[in-house]
């Protein structure tokens, strides 16, 4: 090397945003082992070592309608995580896409907000009553159209008779559109849906999945929400819980079969696509099993299911399902379980903390994972861990 | 694209603004190039640039390479607001997106440097206050320090270890704390 630099006085603001730039916690530990002053400069901290975190809520999950205050946690349960949250919004509505979406109240929210932990931004969304949760089609902060279809934000709504009404709401609009259709439906309690290929993709109920064409496009291109397609799928009765997870650009199906032996999981690939719509039937068809998925594992929970790759994400193995408890039964009360996929049998099983059992008054349900797309830093002088 | 735009762009281009390195070295700039640095920017706005604008801290081999930096996206920020008036064309959008390709490649083949120019043009970035820049070449060393060990990073970087026992022990707390 022609000439010879210290790296070590590289000054301290200029070494912070270096930090600012890292794509996971293990490095951000690692340029805090380097030396002194690197360790001194480094002022930011991941807010936890790892992702990906349980959401969990303080009153039993329901299973139809909104839940309670929400708090995040280790996979385990035994270590809170605390994030610079924006105040006076207790409740969560949704971890879509790596965001929150909060609210000031379970039932009449007069805010509700979109936030993203690792860049503090903020969007708000017309308030809506009875909102149960809440997606996002794509990233809000991806680039505005026409250089991409933009996003659509879709919320469940549950009706005094305990039926859902579908919403879409778009940056823009002043309030939200339900949804066109002829008649209400029944979410199932995983209230999932996946995106894929400007597609809606939900589980309806135990035995229909409904699939929307959301209209997104540059504009004259974009227009409204499309009424559901639906496909009658018998085999989601026998399964105690389905999600559509999207995945390296096909759709995932994932069946859980619990409480009941044996404990199982199956896993579809129904391609780029989704599942045909010339029949009025899901049709699940044994080639399309899916039991490798490499290093990479499927995260279930209310509202949104991801894949992450253990490569990675060093606290989660590949090939596995992380299923966090959220409808379990009180009799067999756990925090989460984790399926092999090649097996599809259950391989470990997370009990409930004691710390939640014991003191009902500091008692957390599990409900969602959270994954923030980069680590969520703390400043040091700021939130302490 | 430069050559297609306003004429309010020729004015500013006509406007020509002098550097002079560390070395005394000088370099004939146009303005729109010139005030992608916030710094320089600045000295503008405050009428003190006849003579030359010197610049103590950056030498003419780093200056050169600013420079060169700051053409290339001058040039792009001027496509951008030609193309907000009609963005609705699909054919300008084309343009657009093979514009911003082009750009990313430059940026990609301008970091192609030794870590000693990289240092180098981190400090430029910074003293002439130049987001976009100071952003790619903190994003560059990142790049170069992720999945890395701390004893890799400090080979990399000619660094010597030299925190205390005491703090060696905190980081295996908090490095165990990591992988409980």
């Amino acid at each position: 090397m022609a000439s010879y630099v210290d790296w070590t006085s590289l000054p301290t603001e200029l070494l912070d945003l270096v930090s600012g730039h890292l794509p996971s916690e293990r490095d951000l530990l690692h340029v805090r082992h380097v030396c002194a002053h690197w360790r001194a400069s480094i002022t930011a901290r991941p807010a936890a070592p790892f992702r990906p975190w349980v959401l969990a809520t303080r009153t039993r999950p329901d299973l139809t309608g909104p839940n309670g205050a929400y708090s995040l946690w280790l996979p385990r349960g035994v270590r809170a995580v605390a994030v610079a949250a924006p105040t006076g919004l207790p409740f969560c509505r949704g971890t879509p896409r790596g965001w929150l979406a909060l609210a000031d109240d379970k039932w009449c929210p007069t805010r509700l907000v979109l936030w993203d932990p690792r860049t503090g931004a903020e969007i708000p969304l017309p308030p809506m009553h009875n909102v149960v949760q809440v997606f996002l089609s794509g990233d809000p902060l991806a680039s505005p159209p026409p250089a991409s279809p933009g996003w659509t934000a879709v919320a469940t709504h549950v009706t005094e008779s305990m039926d859902h009404v579908l919403f879409f709401w778009r940056p823009g609009d002043a309030a939200w559109t339900p949804a066109a259709r002829t008649e209400s439906c029944n979410f199932f309690s995983t209230q999932n849906a996946a995106f894929l290929g400007g597609k809606m993709f939900c589980v309806e109920s135990a035995e229909r999945i409904a699939i929307y064409d959301l209209g997104e496009g540059a504009g004259a291109m974009a227009s409204s929400p499309s009424p559901p397609v639906h496909l009658s799928a018998a085999a989601l009765s026998k399964a105690h819980a389905a999600y559509f997870v999207a995945f390296h650009g096909d759709l995932l199906l994932v069946l859980l079969f619990r409480y009941r032996h044996p404990n199982s999981t199956r896993v579809y690939n129904l391609g780029p696509r989704g599942p045909s719509t010339r029949r009025p039937y899901l049709k699940l068809r044994k080639r399309d099993r899916v039991t490798d998925l490499g290093s990479y594992s499927l995260l279930l929970g209310r509202g949104d299911a991801f894949a992450l790759s253990a490569e990675e994400y060093p606290a989660i193995r590949g090939n596995c399902i992380y299923y966090v408890d959220h409808m379990g039964v009180r009799k067999e009360r756990r925090w989460a379980s984790v399926f092999d996929l090649k097996s599809s049998s259950v391989m470990e099983e997370i009990p409930f903390p004691p710390e939640h059992l014991e003191n009902r008054d500091e008692q957390w349900w599990p409900c969602s994972w959270f994954c923030p797309e980069k680590p969520v830093l703390l400043k040091r002088h700021g939130t302490e861990l | 694209m430069a050559s297609a735009g306003s004429g309010d762009e020729k004015a500013a281009a006509a406007a020509m603004i002098t550097l002079i390195s560390s070395d005394n070295e000088k370099f004939e700039v146009t303005e729109a190039t010139a005030t992608l640095s916030q710094t320089i920017r600045h000295m503008i706005e405050d009428g003190c640039t006849d003579g030359g604008v010197p610049l103590p801290n950056v030498t003419s081999k780093i200056l050169a390479r600013v420079i060169e930096y700051c053409k290339k996206h001058a040039t792009a920020a001027a496509g951008e607001e030609g193309s907000s008036s009609s963005f609705s064309d699909a054919a300008f959008l084309e343009v657009d997106r093979a514009f911003l390709e082009e750009l990313e490649e430059f940026d990609d083949a301008f970091l192609e440097v030794d870590r000693a120019t990289l240092f180098d043009l981190i400090l430029a970035a910074n003293y002439l206050d130049i987001k976009g820049l100071l952003n790619l070449t903190c994003q560059k060393v990142a790049d170069s320090v992720k999945g890395k060990t701390p004893e890799q990073i400090r080979e990399m970087y000619n660094i010597v270890n030299d925190l205390t026992p005491e703090e060696e022990a905190e980081i295996r707390r908090e490095t165990q704390w990591a992988f409980e």
